[in-house]
């Protein structure tokens, strides 16, 4: 399979490629890729582990020849000597949305290593990721709807499972994409486009707003919250994010609610080599993309209890969602999309 | 030095160094880049609890080092710290031990001394003290020796640090027989101790300080110009002055150690000669005795061996010298003999040689070219010729009249005086004849009269001969001036037998006339006459009587004492070669001139102890000159050619002024070695006085261990950086 990303330029870490005429006309790409990623997956005799999800029963039916005999509900069969099939209610109908989160952490992009190939932004990736899961669930006639946000809900596509609400929700997420690039750039070659009140030095973050310029920031717990009480009827809720969120009670909070309302949930925490693996040796002025608030940082004496603590949430995480059933899913932008989204599907088929 | 000082000051200037981090930190730091990163939330937190002790980290690293630099600047500049002496606290040393082995130190223990059961000799006490100094030093410290007897000597040339070849070195030393040159011995260590890089330096003097040596060395004895004053030694405000003060370099300590503090009492044989025709022909032997000592000496045997004479027995009193005589009842084979003083403290002085050769009366030319006489009517020549063998049996001298021709005769001079009267001339052959006769031992008695002319023998004669020139003639009218002949040296051979001491007067006459010389840089007036007028004048054999001597300007010949003069001067002039080598002594040169075809080369010296070294075999004119390095041993050494003939033999005895033992006066001591020198009395032990003198320690090691530790404190400090 191609290496090519959703970005269409391998290697390529200009955040500008979202606004190139070819890419965003190019939203065909995007189906494209996903549709190839699926399919490879599809091709290789893998199931959909999402076929049949729902378990709810409504009626029977006379087995017909080619019915899967797994459906076959064998006590009728004992009682009436007949073969009956189960239909669900949902049995075609798995609803999945795709909340992705587009605040301001969710652009950075750091260099690559030297030797390696560039690695896209957490939000391209998700995107990316997001809409291959989107082609797979349409192309099993099940429905997919969008959800962005980052200090507030900015998009909702509702679920559906036609072609034509696919081409939508590649629409919506490249669109989002722009506009979470609004602000033009999210590495420090291009900070000081995105932030010219940071670059003068004042540190001072302004005020979150969906709609201004610059980055946005994050609240993903309240965020989170807010769309588990508006995700009508039960379905499979698969979240991307870097879980840059202080509170996060709040966002296993969230998790909680998703499994109350009896959402299956899948956490793709997404994040950058960069921020996983603190690989910086010099000192050097440290800038929140969000807030734009500066740091001097000496690396090599915040390695190791940076690593600390990112290690705790991840456990934490990791535990939580354990502990509510809620599928928990690290990823690192190095690792190809397609790669991620191949090994998490296997161990879905494994686990079903 | 004061209480903290360093030896290598110099490297202190690598304390500028330490400003190097500091200049580091300040200017070469790259400014901080800018990072993008997705949140500040954990590193917000992290610094807010660490940025206190990094700063204080960040600052500890730079102190450290600094410190470390400067630490190292420091140790290399080799600080000491100076306090009271202890076992503890001492610190490295460069020690140069100067042992006088000059044979005074030969000298036995007196019965009273203490360490008479422990030492025979003081040399045996000289190196107790030796070893003394050395179980003082330590591993840490580096040690010279050096042997003060002329030649002055040295094992190493650079300190070492090994006390055990020190030790075997000191063992090793024996007396040498000449005497002690303290002044060259300090001049060889003092540029060694300049240049040692430890906290003290030391010389220790171990010596018997004997008057005579210090007395010639505050007098100016070191030449100027030599080693010793160019280095300082000797001090240039008191040169003039005569006394001598010794600068020793900076940091440089002086201990004088003697080795005894009482007079020792010594006879010693000054001098010893042979006349040839003395007593009746075999000759005798005459050695002058000195008493060095207090006590008088009386009775004391001497005894010539071989035994070809009886033993004289003899009496000194102290401070005085007399002659004892033997006559030979035949001659010594060997050609020598050697003169042997009973025992006293100091053996080597009693002993001393000369060489006897042939016993013959002298042969002599007198030389006149006729003319008037003085006294008889034989005329001048025939005069002093009657003068020198009265009864023409040659019992005294051989004397044959010859004319100035006869000096030019190809054959030579056979003779071993040639006595001039009155020539007017001399052909130029005969001028170089003479010459080449002095050269080989001649002796030539030049007297004056009327037919001399002083500016032809100034111009012809006598600077060709001698540095002697005539100068006015003084001429008194009438039967002259009484004038007094008095010898300058009375003891120069020509008044052996008179037994006059300096001042006393030989004769008197009458003197018409009177040649005014002046003696050269090379001769010296042996006698003069009243009115301090030069009478007798020598230069190297050649001798000039400054009036007449066959009374043609004086009434002298009618003197009692003219005719043991005239026998007295020739004797001397006849017994010249023979007497200079009786001169030598150790240390000597060993040089003989020989007719050509006397000598069957290659030559060989042959010492007393039977060695034998190369003589070098020089021809000039019509001889051959040969000469051998210097003498080492005294006694008789010989030169024998290839058939095994010995063609030369030389008599070397030990330099007499050695034996007098008189200590130095510590005013005299002092005033030679400075008033920074401490003087070691007898008794005391050198282990406390010298304890008391080193002091302090050095602390490089301490602070390049302090250097080692703070790296390895800035290793782990700065390894969280290295590791992230």
């Amino acid at each position: 399979m191609s290496k090519t990303t959703a970005t269409g330029r391998a290697g390529t870490a200009d955040p500008r490629r979202f606004l190139d005429p070819t890419v965003v006309g190019g939203l065909e790409r995007l189906d494209l890729t996903a549709r190839l990623v699926a399919e490879g997956f599809l091709t290789g005799l893998h199931k959909s582990p999402y076929h049949g999800f729902s378990v709810e029963f409504a009626e029977h039916r006379q087995y017909m020849p080619g019915d899967p005999i797994r459906h076959v509900d064998w006590k009728l069969f004992a009682k009436s000597d007949r073969y009956y099939i189960k239909q669900y209610e949902e049995e075609t109908n798995l609803r999945a949305y795709l909340l992705i989160d587009t605040s301001g952490s969710m652009l950075f992009q750091s260099e690559p290593a030297p030797g390696a190939a560039a690695h896209p932004s957490k939000l391209r990736y998700s995107i990316s990721l997001a809409a291959a899961l989107s082609y797979l669930l349409v192309q099993q006639q099940d429905a997919v709807g969008l959800l962005t946000f980052s200090d507030h809900v900015h998009r909702l596509v509702p679920a559906r499972s036609s072609a034509t609400h696919l081409r939508l929700v590649y629409r919506e997420m490249e669109l989002e994409a722009r506009r979470a690039l609004t602000g033009k750039g999210i590495t420090e070659k291009t900070f000081d486009d995105v932030r010219p009140d940071v670059r003068s030095g004042s540190g001072a973050a302004p005020a979150a707003s969906a709609e201004t310029a610059g980055p946005r920031t994050t609240k993903i717990g309240a965020n989170l919250d807010f769309l588990a009480d508006r995700i009508p009827r039960r379905g499979l809720v698969m979240i991307m994010s870097d879980l840059w969120d202080r509170d996060e009670a709040a966002v296993l909070r969230a998790l909680k609610h998703f499994r109350h309302r009896q959402h299956e949930v899948v956490l793709f925490h997404v994040q950058d080599p960069a921020e996983a693996e603190f690989p910086y040796r010099e000192e050097g002025i440290f800038i929140d993309v969000e807030t734009g608030e500066r740091l001097n940082v000496l690396p090599w004496e915040a390695a190791k209890e940076y690593q600390r603590m990112l290690d705790a949430r991840v456990q934490n995480y990791k535990r939580a969602c354990a502990e509510q059933n809620i599928t928990y899913e690290r990823v690192l932008t190095r690792t190809p999309y397609d790669v991620a989204l191949l090994r998490f599907l296997e161990k879905r088929q494994r686990m079903h | 030095m004061g209480p903290f000082a360093f030896l290598n000051a110099l490297f202190l200037a690598g304390l500028a160094a330490a400003a190097l981090p500091i200049l580091i930190h300040l200017f070469a730091r790259r400014p901080a880049r800018d990072v993008v990163f997705p949140s500040l939330e954990y590193l917000r937190e992290i610094a807010s609890k660490r940025v206190r002790r990094v700063r204080i980290k960040q600052w500890l690293l730079l102190a450290l080092r600094v410190a470390i630099i400067a630490l190292f600047a420091i140790a290399m500049g080799r600080p000491v710290l100076q306090g009271n002496a202890s076992d503890l606290t001492r610190g490295s040393s460069t020690v140069a031990i100067i042992l006088d082995n000059s044979y005074s130190l030969g000298a036995s223990l007196p019965m009273d001394d203490p360490r008479q059961g422990e030492a025979g000799a003081l040399l045996d006490a000289a190196k107790q003290r030796a070893e003394e100094v050395l179980g003082l030093m330590t591993d840490e410290d580096r040690g010279l020796l050096v042997l003060a007897g002329r030649p002055v000597s040295a094992p190493f040339q650079t300190p070492v640090t090994s006390l055990g070849l020190l030790s075997q070195e000191i063992a090793r030393a024996e007396i040498v027989p000449g005497r002690a040159d303290l002044g060259a011995a300090i001049a060889q260590v003092t540029p060694v101790l300049a240049q040692a890089r430890t906290m003290n330096k030391e010389i220790f003097v171990i010596s018997d300080f004997q008057q005579q040596d210090l007395e010639d060395w505050a007098k100016g004895a070191t030449p100027r110009g030599t080693l010793a004053s160019r280095l300082g030694l000797i001090g240039e405000a008191y040169a003039d002055s005569g006394v001598a003060a010794l600068v020793l370099p900076e940091g440089v300590r002086l201990y004088l150690v003697p080795v005894r503090t009482t007079a020792i009492d010594n006879v010693s044989i000054e001098r010893v000669r042979f006349d040839p025709a003395g007593s009746g022909g075999r000759g005798r032997v005459v050695a002058t005795v000195v008493n060095h000592g207090v006590e008088p000496v009386r009775d004391r045997l001497a005894r010539l061996i071989p035994e070809v004479a009886p033993d004289a027995v003899f009496s000194v009193v102290p401070g005085g010298r007399t002659d004892v005589e033997f006559v030979l009842s035949q001659l010594p084979s060997e050609g020598a003999v050697e003169v042997r003083l009973g025992s006293d403290l100091l053996e080597y002085d009693n002993r001393a040689w000369v060489v006897t050769g042939e016993a013959s009366t002298p042969r002599v030319w007198v030389v006149s070219d006729g003319g008037v006489g003085g006294a008889g009517a034989s005329g001048g020549a025939e005069f002093i010729a009657t003068a020198l063998d009265p009864l023409g049996g040659g019992e005294f001298f051989q004397v044959r009249t010859v004319g100035p021709d006869a000096l030019s005769d190809p054959a030579g001079i056979d003779a071993q005086v040639v006595v001039m009267l009155d020539v007017p001339r001399l052909s130029d052959q005969a001028v170089e004849s003479l010459g080449r006769f002095r050269a080989r031992g001649g002796g030539i008695l030049i007297a004056l009269g009327e037919r001399t002319d002083p500016r032809y023998y100034n111009t012809q004669v006598l600077s060709k001969l001698s540095s002697i020139e005539l100068r006015n003639v003084v001429r008194d009218e009438g039967a002259g001036t009484y004038r007094t002949l008095r010898p300058i040296i009375a003891s120069h051979p020509a008044f052996a037998g008179f037994g006059l001491g300096p001042g006393e007067e030989l004769g008197s006459a009458r003197y018409r006339q009177i040649i005014e010389a002046h003696a050269g840089a090379d001769a010296r007036v042996l006698a003069e006459f009243s009115g301090n007028l030069p009478a007798v004048v020598e230069d190297n054999g050649v001798v000039l009587f400054t009036s007449s001597l066959d009374g043609s300007w004086n009434d002298f010949p009618t003197s009692a004492s003219f005719l043991p003069f005239v026998h007295q001067l020739v004797r001397s002039l006849a017994t010249r070669a023979g007497a200079d080598r009786a001169a030598l002594v150790v240390g000597s040169v060993l040089e003989a001139s020989l007719p050509q075809g006397a000598v069957n080369p290659p030559v060989t010296c042959v010492d007393p102890l039977d060695g034998r070294t190369a003589v070098q075999t020089t021809p000039i004119d019509a001889l051959t000159r040969l000469r051998a390095p210097a003498t080492t041993l005294p006694g008789l050494h010989r030169f024998v050619d290839d058939s095994g003939r010995t063609v030369a033999a030389f008599a070397v005895n030990l330099d007499p002024t050695e034996g007098e033992l008189s200590l130095a006066s510590t005013d005299l001591r002092t005033r030679v070695f400075g008033r920074a020198a401490q003087q070691i009395a007898a008794g005391e032990t050198i282990t406390r006085d010298l304890l008391e003198g080193r002091y302090g320690r050095e602390l490089w090691r301490w602070i390049l261990g302090l250097v080692l530790l703070l790296l390895v404190a800035e290793t782990l400090l700065a390894r969280g950086r290295a590791l992230a």
